[in-house]
């Protein structure tokens, strides 16, 4: 490992193949995490295929719930831009209030869920009433559990894990980065659950 | 918490120090924690694997001893006699454990962990604690597999596929076979990470890709399988999880009628979309047990034909393209599933074309046989029976490909033989030479070469007399997970006298087994020292002291100048000539 010119990414970048090793590390997990969700969408297309009448899912759901979980993705997404753009800039202070205010945006987007989930409930529509049901609940359940944990760990991060700024600030750094890449990926795979419900 | 000097520790003591060096997260304690866990697993396999050839040698008859062991009412055994639903349980996970608790972590765990970062020159894995975390996924995915024999109705009893609707619909064991897949699961995606991340980043100043030897090129293969294959049977797990606990139907079609009454689901579940996720999985991790072994068996090969490996490059290619490929063949298992002809004939096609990268692997290791000094040391021994055994293997594979022909194997005894040709005197033959090639610089003691051929020529014979008579019986169109091995079905009746000299051979299989590990307690404390490099070998992991550094593997700096197999080298007085050693002046 060497260390990087000026400028360049914070972090240590092998020079031969050009990569910092836990950005590399963050990068595979998320192919795996997109072959979870990947497999979970097949699922998805051969129910729904085999189903004599798929629901419309804005008969099901509420629309206004679906732009706000959406959005709450979509906000935390560019928080977490911006805190990265702060940490390339070298001004740690203000990349920590970025990723504070993506934990805050991934907290509405987890109550705005929970909320939608209660109105299926309410409604009698639980999962096992047909495999549209079925499958949405497991679809953005496994989103709602994913966005939990990175929310958390993010959380930790800027929290009691703070301290590793004074120690290490690079490793600090490449963390809270790949912090910001899982939050990208989970609003990506939101948009894809939303489509996938209400269209 | 310290001792006071001139004063033994107690057994707290000993206990507290025994737990710190198992939570050691560096590669060398998980590698070998791994080996011990997985060859735990593999006997345990083996065991129920006894029992399965005991009634199928004497149907209904009792097991020599069960009764004085569980007692007579013992509900799995009464009587000491196994009970048709046991069986079941038996077949499932005899399959279960040795695939995914066993074959795989010996390979990509126990040998991948412990020498990929010694054969790269790396000081251990990418993330330490990452290797840990995903040993303990495993062990916890393991033992909640084999806690369901405790549960209500036994383990699970649906194969090691767990097909539903059957495994939907089967007892609680089932539950705890899908909860220890998820575990699993996630040991899998973390080893890939930290595999991947380590051989791409870490290497040695000089550890160019086409330096790596071809049991790191395994490796790393192995690994984007497991991060990329396993996640969806995660997915399908899940679903089959939310089939049995909350009551959707992922997997349960409409009208299904058990036992005369309709089962109360909501039903337009597919059953078949359950067969293709685990596939996506399964067949990738048919090379995740193959791979590996073939990469110890190349370095075994290698140093002991004393000159280069033939087409070394090709070789690697045809790893990589085993890999990619090995994504697009999953549905040959699913020809008799009514999937159409169209669909059929693709999976043919791509199966058909993945056998050509296994042909140049093994014609690779095969040709430079030829014309080489070769030393027939233990490993060797069981590096050149690997070859044959693997390619029985992979050319019994080739009907099954055939959607024609598949339609009178499918589900045969002539499968069993196949792919068990493929990992117990193919994968496990590679482990047991890796065991012996590796176990000098593990321990800095080698095993006995006595103990080692006692042990070797009769497991070659003996894994031959199980499993070839299989092939008969299966083209005989005996079925496979039958109760009663067949007596029942009058076109058995000609090769039915196999089961007893099959079973017979797995008995003495298990007694030729008490040589190897003779071999390895006695080799540990009594095996001759051995130098850092006994073999004389060219690869990186020599040029570490036996066993190597605890913190760091190596004694110093290590700068590759060579690839891996430069033996017999023109102009050198010796006949290898170690990757990192300084150039020859001329």
């Amino acid at each position: 490992m060497s260390a990087q010119a000026p400028g360049a990414a914070p972090w240590p970048i092998r020079p031969d193949t050009g990569m910092n090793t836990a950005r590399l590390g963050m990068w595979l997990f998320l192919a795996a995490e997109a072959m979870f969700f990947g497999a979970l969408f097949s699922a998805y297309v051969l129910l729904r295929t085999a189903h004599p009448a798929w629901p419309q899912g804005t008969a099901v759901f509420s629309p206004a719930l679906g732009v706000g979980a959406a959005a709450a993705m979509a906000v935390g997404s560019l928080c977490c831009w911006r805190g990265f753009r702060a940490l390339r800039s070298g001004s740690p202070t203000v990349a920590r209030a970025w990723f504070a205010a993506a934990c805050g945006a991934g907290a509405l987007f987890l109550l705005n869920v929970w909320t939608q989930h209660g109105i299926l409930r309410e409604h009698g529509m639980s999962p096992r009433v047909d495999t549209f049901l079925a499958i949405a609940h497991v679809l953005a359940g496994a989103h709602a559990v994913h966005a939990a944990a990175g929310i958390a760990v993010l959380a930790w991060f800027i929290g009691p894990g703070w301290r590793l700024q004074a120690q290490t600030p690079e490793r600090q750094a490449v963390r809270l980065a790949n912090g910001g890449l899982y939050w990208h990926f989970l609003t990506l795979t939101w948009f894809c659950v939303t489509a996938a419900l209400y269209a | 918490m310290e001792e006071r000097p001139g004063r033994k520790p107690g057994l707290g003591g000993w206990a507290r120090a025994a737990a710190a060096r198992l939570w050691r997260a560096d590669h060398k304690t998980v590698g070998l924690l791994y080996g011990v866990t997985a060859f735990g697993f593999l006997l345990t396999g083996f065991l129920l694997m006894l029992l399965l050839r005991w009634q199928l040698a004497h149907p209904g008859e009792p097991v020599p001893g069960a009764t004085a062991l569980l007692g007579p009412n013992n509900p799995s055994m009464p009587g000491g006699v196994i009970t048709p639903e046991f069986y079941n349980s038996l077949g499932a996970m005899h399959g279960t454990i040795m695939v995914f608790l066993a074959v795989a972590p010996l390979g990509v765990g126990a040998f991948g962990v412990y020498l990929t970062p010694l054969l790269i020159g790396a000081r251990d894995m990418a993330f330490p604690r990452l290797t840990r975390a995903a040993y303990l996924a495993y062990l916890a995915g393991g033992l909640v597999m084999l806690a369901g024999f405790l549960a209500p109705g036994g383990a699970a009893r649906s194969g090691w596929t767990a097909y539903p609707p059957l495994a939907v619909i089967e007892p609680m064991g089932q539950t705890f076979w899908l909860l220890g897949v998820l575990g699993v699961m996630i040991a899998s995606v973390l080893h890939g990470v930290n595999m991947i991340a380590t051989v791409v980043q870490l290497r040695a100043p000089g550890m160019t890709f086409m330096r790596m030897p071809l049991f790191v090129w395994s490796q790393v293969v192995s690994a984007f399988l497991l991060l990329l294959a396993f996640p969806p049977l995660g997915a399908a797990g899940l679903l089959q999880l939310m089939d049995r606990a909350v009551g959707t139907s992922f997997f349960m079609p409409s009208g299904l009628v058990v036992g005369g009454d309709v089962v109360e689901v909501s039903g337009g579940g597919s059953a078949l979309l359950w067969q293709h996720l685990f596939w996506f999985l399964a067949h990738p991790e048919v090379y995740v047990l193959i791979l590996p072994a073939i990469g110890i068996v190349a370095e075994i090969v290698a140093n002991n034909i004393r000159k280069p490996l033939w087409g070394y490059r090709a070789v690697v290619y045809a790893t990589l393209f085993l890999g990619v490929m090995s994504f697009l063949v999953w549905a040959h298992h699913m020809y008799l599933t009514g999937m159409g002809t169209a669909i059929s004939a693709f999976f043919q096609a791509t199966t058909l074309i993945i056998s050509v990268p296994s042909i140049v692997v093994l014609t690779s290791l095969l040709i430079p046989l030829w014309g080489g000094a070769i030393r027939f040391t233990v490993p060797m021994l069981y590096a050149l029976a690997f070859l044959p055994m693997f390619a029985i293997g992979g050319l019994t594979g080739l009907p099954l490909a055939f959607a024609m022909t598949n339609i009178h194997l499918h589900d045969t005894y002539y499968v069993i033989g196949h792919f068990h040709y493929i990992v117990a005197p193919g994968a496990l033959f590679a482990f047991f030479g890796g065991v012996h090639h590796w176990f000098p610089k593990i321990t800095g003691r080698k095993m006995s070469d006595f103990l080692g051929k006692l042990h070797f020529w009769p497991t070659l014979v003996l894994m031959n007399a199980i499993f070839f008579p299989m092939f008969i019986q299966g083209l005989a169109g005996v079925s496979r997970r039958l109760y009663d091995g067949g007596m029942t079905y009058a076109h058995a009746e000609p090769v039915l006298h196999l089961n007893a000299f099959m079973s017979y051979a797995a008995f003495a299989l298990a007694v030729a087994q008490i040589a190897f590990v003779l071999n390895v307690c006695w080799s540990v404390w009594r095996g001759a020292p051995a130098s850092a490099n006994p073999w004389e070998a060219n690869t990186l992991e020599w040029a570490a002291p036996s066993p190597p550094v605890a913190e760091g593997n190596f004694t110093g700096p290590i700068i590759v100048r060579r690839g891996p197999y430069e033996y017999s080298p023109p102009g050198h007085d010796a006949d290898y000539l170690p990757q990192h050693a300084p150039e020859i002046k001329p």
